[in-house]
């Protein structure tokens, strides 16, 4: 069995790693100047320090925002709990760069906010102050606000599932709530944070659609222009690779402020339910700082859309929207049951096998695509289906343009959600647990799905619906591997929003959020209700 | 889910349907697939299409190499179509019909890319900041007078680069550098947003000039539609620019036939088609764009801005060989 195991592990691996190799060699391949003009031109420089300052700006915001809304919502008596648990997962169906275009229509010079401060005030533009959105703070205000709901929903889980013996312990010695929560709870939920933040700065590293509307010059600029002004893709990848080199730090750094130091919960089925009571001043700024994120996050914009939409909702019964639909929902479906599965079968090999340097490269390899722009993935791929299929199959069988290269461009990106998710709360199951499952003759397969899966079955149903949402909203990798006539919602509405028609755009953006507000009713329903 | 299977089961077998032509486009479904539905019922031609970024469909066509499935491509820009050419990927085609249609300047010389419509880059100004005729041409966007006043998007944009292009083909690479250095100090914020960004920022008195490609303004303005701007409506002035000397630079979308087309026949009757009057007023009363076919009036939407359009008439391919020293001139310069 474990060799079976094994063998699969490395097939898989090496299947999704493929692209990455890919990006990496590419230093070995001839390409263009556009590299090396880039530098002599003093861009790259700049480019790397607004990327910098925009990754961890915003992921540590979101932080902020997600940790501390995870702790109020799932250990205190904050008002309407129940309300606020789950409309706090909603921003995550806002998809960056469509938010980025509201808050751009809504706060620029010739927003209606504007507008009205200029007829009202008789002033010019220019001799008033007002925030400039169109600015790294505003990407990084956009970023956070809708990209916060991981850390949320990853931390919520963390803290709800912290075993009641330790804080029941903390209180004995006389602790504070507030010095349980700073010096015991955050520590605890540590590794289930960090996987939080990590995919929220391996996304704004990545984001492209936010950065250059605002015109901000950044990495993923870099990127796009060596392969749209200068034809050049491998320069492209060239540049990616470096985007590798800041994961490897972030994740050593992580690693080695750790140490040594495991967090196991040992009593998971006994987990914590004391509420703390907030003091009354305390209970209402809580209360407004919630709701306030999720009024920018989420109500704001999904208000605009609406607004938007109004007036054109025959769009909604168009064939070409229906058919779009239909194709989003089954690629989001498929692409999150392959990443979940493979995740969960890489997590549990890595759990025994985690001295294996070989196994260690390769997961790190194929679990890190998050951090690449999707579009960088996706040429990888297409470049290589291309490759395929003219030098071995001679041109008889059409690899790309099929279902098959979105799904692995798609998995081979959202693996990093689901590999990290499962890996980190494995890591809270004891291999105490293990050992004595083995003594009983237990076999490895009979361990995973005995007692890993119902441990953990909850992230895996958190990473499942994620994914499924980031499928939905993902653009560069259907865009250029789907076949002739096959279009999805997200398609449909960047074109519209590229060619600067946005009002008409709002439809598709509409159902988008819709649907993936389906599998946020879900985790709610299902898994945050849960006592 | 069966619809899916089906198409990965038609995709995978190899594709020898008969009557159909094979579609790569990087102009936007929205506006070409209900032209190409029109040709599908005049012709009972299966017309299969798929929408691709513009530097991604030169770059999967180079490496499809002699398999590529696509029998016909659309692009946008001039440098993009001329990049198609220079990488070797279309074939000549000889059509009287197209040459009709179509006039010298926005074709290429050895019938391998067509121009299908056409739309200028404009100059515009706010009417409380400037008075008509203070500005006519592209050399004045250098003008001192306009320090701190020009809104224009970022040099990653096509258009732009075409522009500049086009100048350097006329001007020479001296002019040019000293226009761009004025040029960029003359930007009233670093560039953002896209073309209807600057109309409307314009409009908002965020500059007093600003350019962007002609038919943005006309859907901005339209009497009616989510898109229309009472704001931009009040305040912003469309100029025809350098109408008294070489005429306004103008940019194209079209295509041409691909090199290993394997339903070429059918890719040259689609071509006729886009170029046939029945299409050519199709895009005009669409896009705002001009039609390239002489017999189309020009719809007064368009007309409204000024009339007749004096056109540069240098042929296009000029422009696009320029391009890549234009990038580099607008990069020494700091234009971002």
């Amino acid at each position: 069995m474990s060799k079976i195991f094994k063998l699969l592990f490395i097939i898989i691996t090496l299947t999704l790693a493929i692209p990455l190799i890919f990006i990496t060699f590419s230093w070995f391949f001839d390409s263009g100047d556009s590299f090396s003009y880039l530098i002599e031109q003093n861009l790259l420089f700049l480019y790397v320090k607004n990327s910098l300052i925009i990754a961890f700006s915003s992921s540590i915001l979101a932080l902020f925002i997600g940790v501390i809304s995870a702790y109020l919502i799932s250990s205190t008596d904050i008002f309407c709990k129940n309300i606020l648990r789950w409309i706090l997962i909603l921003p995550i169906a806002i998809p960056s760069y469509v938010a980025a275009i509201i808050y751009d229509e809504l706060f620029s010079s010739f927003g209606p906010i504007q507008n009205f401060i200029r007829d009202f005030t008789n002033l010019e533009y220019g001799q008033y102050w007002f925030i400039d959105i169109s600015s790294i703070g505003g990407a990084i205000f956009i970023l956070a606000i809708t990209l916060y709901p991981y850390i949320y929903l990853l931390s919520f889980n963390a803290f709800k599932t912290q075993s009641k013996q330790s804080i029941e312990s903390a209180k004995l010695l006389g602790l504070s709530n507030f010095e349980i929560f700073y010096r015991l709870r955050l520590l605890m939920a540590r590794p289930m944070i960090f996987v939080g933040v990590f995919l929220v700065m391996m996304e704004s590293l990545a984001d492209f659609g936010v950065v250059s509307l605002f015109g901000i010059s950044s990495f993923t600029t870099a990127i796009y222009r060596s392969w749209n002004d200068m034809y050049d893709p491998v320069a492209a990848a060239q540049i990616s690779s470096i985007l590798l080199i800041f994961v490897i730090i972030i994740l050593f750094l992580e690693k080695y402020s750790r140490k040594k130091s495991k967090y196991y919960n040992f009593d998971q089925y006994c987990a914590n339910n004391e509420i703390v009571k907030l003091p009354k001043y305390l209970n209402i700024i809580s209360f407004i700082f919630c709701l306030l994120i999720v009024f920018l996050g989420f109500i704001l914009p999904f208000a605009i859309i609406i607004y938007w939409s109004l007036g054109q909702l025959e769009i909604f019964f168009d064939q070409y929207v229906v058919d779009a639909l239909i194709n989003s929902v089954i690629l989001g479906l498929f692409v999150a049951m392959i990443s979940v599965i493979i995740g969960l079968l890489i997590a549990f090999i890595m759990r025994y096998n985690n001295k294996n340097i070989i196994f260690s490269i390769l997961t790190f390899i194929a679990s890190s695509g998050y951090a690449i722009p999707g579009s960088v993935v996706a040429v990888s791929i297409l470049l290589l289906l291309i490759k395929l299929q003219n030098n071995i199959f001679d041109g008889n069988i059409l690899l790309i343009g099929t279902i098959f290269a979105i799904i692995w461009a798609c998995s081979f990106r959202f693996l990093t959600i689901s590999y990290n998710n499962i890996s980190s709360s494995l890591n809270n199951i004891t291999p105490i647990m293990d050992d004595a499952a083995k003594i009983l003759g237990r076999s490895k397969f009979s361990i995973l799905t005995k007692l890993h899966i119902p441990a953990i079955r909850q992230i895996l149903l958190i990473s499942f619906l994620l994914i499924f949402v980031d499928t939905i909203k993902e653009l560069p990798a259907t865009l250029l591997l789907r076949p002739f006539n096959f279009n999805s919602l997200a398609i449909r509405t960047y074109e519209l929003a590229n060619d600067e028609l946005i009002q008409y755009s709002a439809p598709t953006a509409l159902l988008m959020i819709v649907i993936s507000l389906l599998p946020i009713w879900f985790i709610n329903k299902y898994f945050l209700m849960k006592k | 889910m069966f619809k899916l299977l089906a198409i990965i089961i038609t995709l995978l077998s190899f594709q020898a349907l008969a009557n159909e032509v094979n579609l790569y486009s990087a102009q936007k479904e929205y506006l070409i697939r209900p032209i190409l539905n029109k040709f599908e019922k005049n012709t009972g031609i299966k017309v299969n299409m798929v929408t691709i970024d513009k530097s991604a469909l030169i770059s999967r066509l180079k490496n499809e190499g002699k398999n590529t499935p696509a029998d016909l491509v659309l692009t946008v820009d001039i440098g993009n179509i001329y990049q198609l050419k220079k990488n070797n990927l279309l074939q000549s085609v000889n059509s009287k019909i197209i040459k009709k249609q179509i006039p010298k300047y926005l074709r290429d010389p050895e019938n391998m890319w067509f121009g299908l419509t056409m739309s200028f880059r404009a100059i515009f100004y706010n009417k409380d900041k400037v008075a008509a005729g203070e500005i006519a041409n592209y050399e004045d966007l250098s003008d001192q007078k306009w320090r701190n006043s020009l809104l224009i998007r970022s040099s990653s944009n096509i258009y732009n680069q075409s522009l500049v292009a086009s100048f350097l083909a006329h001007n020479g690479e001296e002019k040019t550098k000293k226009w761009l250095k004025s040029l960029v100090a003359n930007m009233a914020r670093s560039p953002q947003g896209g073309d209807s960004s600057q109309i409307k920022s314009l409009a908002a008195g965020e500059g007093k000039i600003a350019v962007a490609n002609s038919y943005y303004f006309g859907k901005l303005t339209l009497d009616k539609g989510k898109i229309q701007n009472k704001l931009v409506k009040d305040k912003v002035k469309i100029i025809l620019p350098n109408q008294d000397n070489r005429g306004a630079h103008v940019n194209i979308r079209g295509g041409g036939v691909t090199k290993y087309a394997k339903n070429k026949e059918n890719a040259i009757k689609l071509l006729e088609f886009l170029a046939s009057d029945e299409a050519q007023s199709f895009f005009a009363n669409i896009n705002f764009e001009y039609p390239v076919s002489k017999n189309i009036a020009i719809p007064d939407s368009i007309k409204k801005w000024g009339n007749n359009l004096k056109s540069d008439q240098i042929n296009l391919e000029k422009i696009a060989k320029e391009q890549e020293r234009a990038i580099y001139l607008m990069d020494k310069a700091g234009w971002r």
